[in-house]
């Protein structure tokens, strides 16, 4: 443990990590990296309105993103249309247990849960001056995890791309992406940014 | 605290906290006492490991995409396919966002990554001055690209794949697919070893 007795933070001591290549080094507005040549900023720009941003355009696309079929299968002339749960119940049903579980906690339980930690934390920024929303600490571990986790999600629209690019059964079977497999990409794409416009730094602000 | 010169301080990137970073010897690694992260991580020889593993990762990817990936058998009628073929279907999809957002994922951003960082622990390694002219540059497209890095994410889709095609073909899985398993699990090394902050330091010290 690198020795810190007197607790100062960069900002109190009138210094900047950058936010690009995290070089340390005395602030003032409006300047850049000494390092890297990038913005020089304390605390990201417009960080919690950007990540809320972020979050409600997540939802957004979180409903055409389950109501719609993400793919389309088609057999023999038979069409399939199937949405993300559908596909989950269908490899519950094959017997496929692990996969079915996999794709339902990347695809369904990761996505809610991201939601919830990020609008948790946003909140506890916004006004949570007691910690009645849980420890710091427990918030900066839980933020990491979610940022760690999120880019799982997108195991469902790879498995799209990859159907639909794979199965070429001359006639016999092809797969179809549905408007669904958009609105997921979509989806995750927007909550990594809610996660990246995210400062935990503003959450220790409020100690 | 503040008598000590700024380039002996190192804060913490969760929570702003300022701590000495001398006390730390190479091969260690420290975590802030408020709220827990990893502050900094000092590894001895990590260009050269990580420019050995970013040359065999190259490799792998080649090898992944140019060797047969997997064999799809239904009644008797064998395909075998190459991952450098979903390339080519995805650009002749009729949506064109998702197929940009294909290569985008699968190929450009891993290929771009690995290229840039090959560039740059190669200048690294042999101190030659004119690649360093745009380490700069390339240290920072590095580290805008490096959270859209999903190879490891790709390969659970690839077996999620394999489980779903299985119900309606035989299937085969070739050299392609284990060349691809192998380069997921050395980039996790490659990016266990490399530390932004020693390679920023490394092409600053020129």
């Amino acid at each position: 443990m690198a020795g810190s007795h007197q607790a100062v933070t960069a900002r109190e001591a009138g210094l900047a990590a950058c936010h690009v290549c995290g070089k340390l080094q005395p602030f003032a507005p409006a300047r850049h990296c000494e390092r890297c040549g990038s913005s020089l900023y304390q605390r990201k720009p417009f960080s919690v309105q950007r990540s809320w941003a972020f979050l409600i355009t997540a939802l957004i696309l979180y409903l055409p993103a389950n109501l719609y079929p993400i793919m389309t299968t088609a057999t023999l002339g038979i069409k399939d249309e199937n949405t993300i749960i559908g596909g989950v119940i269908l490899l519950w049903g094959m017997k496929s247990y692990p996969v079915a579980v996999i794709v339902f906690i990347a695809s369904i339980v990761i996505p809610l849960l991201k939601f919830l930690v990020i609008s948790l934390l946003l909140l506890s920024i916004w006004r949570d001056k007691q910690g009645k929303l849980g420890k710091l600490g427990q918030q900066t571990r839980l933020f990491r995890f979610i940022e760690y986790i999120g880019p799982w999600s997108m195991i469902d629209v790879f498995v799209v791309i990859l159907l639909v690019a794979l199965i070429r059964f001359g006639g016999i079977a092809s797969v179809l992406p549905g408007p669904a497999a958009m609105a997921f990409a979509g989806m995750v794409i927007a909550t990594m940014l809610a996660a990246l416009s995210f400062d935990t730094r503003l959450l220790w602000d409020n100690e | 605290m503040q008598s000590l010169p700024v380039d002996n301080l190192v804060a913490c990137h969760s929570c702003d906290l300022l701590y000495d970073k001398t006390a730390l010897a190479r091969g260690e690694k420290a975590w802030c006492s408020r709220c827990g992260s990893l502050l900094f991580r000092r590894n001895d020889h990590a260009v050269e490991i990580a420019l050995a593993l970013t040359v065999a990762s190259l490799l792998l990817f080649l090898f992944a995409h140019m060797l047969p990936f997997l064999s799809i058998d239904v009644d008797g009628n064998k395909t075998t396919i190459y991952l450098i073929s979903t390339i080519e279907t995805l650009s002749r999809l009729d949506n064109l966002l998702l197929g940009l957002a294909g290569s985008l994922f699968l190929v450009i951003v891993p290929l771009g990554v690995l290229l840039l960082d090959l560039l740059l622990l190669s200048a690294l390694y042999s101190n030659r001055r004119p690649l360093t002219l745009f380490s700069r540059q390339l240290l920072l497209l590095g580290g805008r690209l490096a959270p859209w890095n999903m190879l490891e994410i790709f390969l659970l889709g690839v077996l999620v794949t394999i489980v779903k095609l299985a119900s309606m073909a035989e299937i085969t899985l070739h050299e392609g697919f284990w060349a691809f398993v192998a380069l997921v699990v050395i980039n996790l090394f490659v990016s266990s070893t490399l530390e932004p902050e020693e390679l920023w330091q490394a092409v600053t010290r020129q």
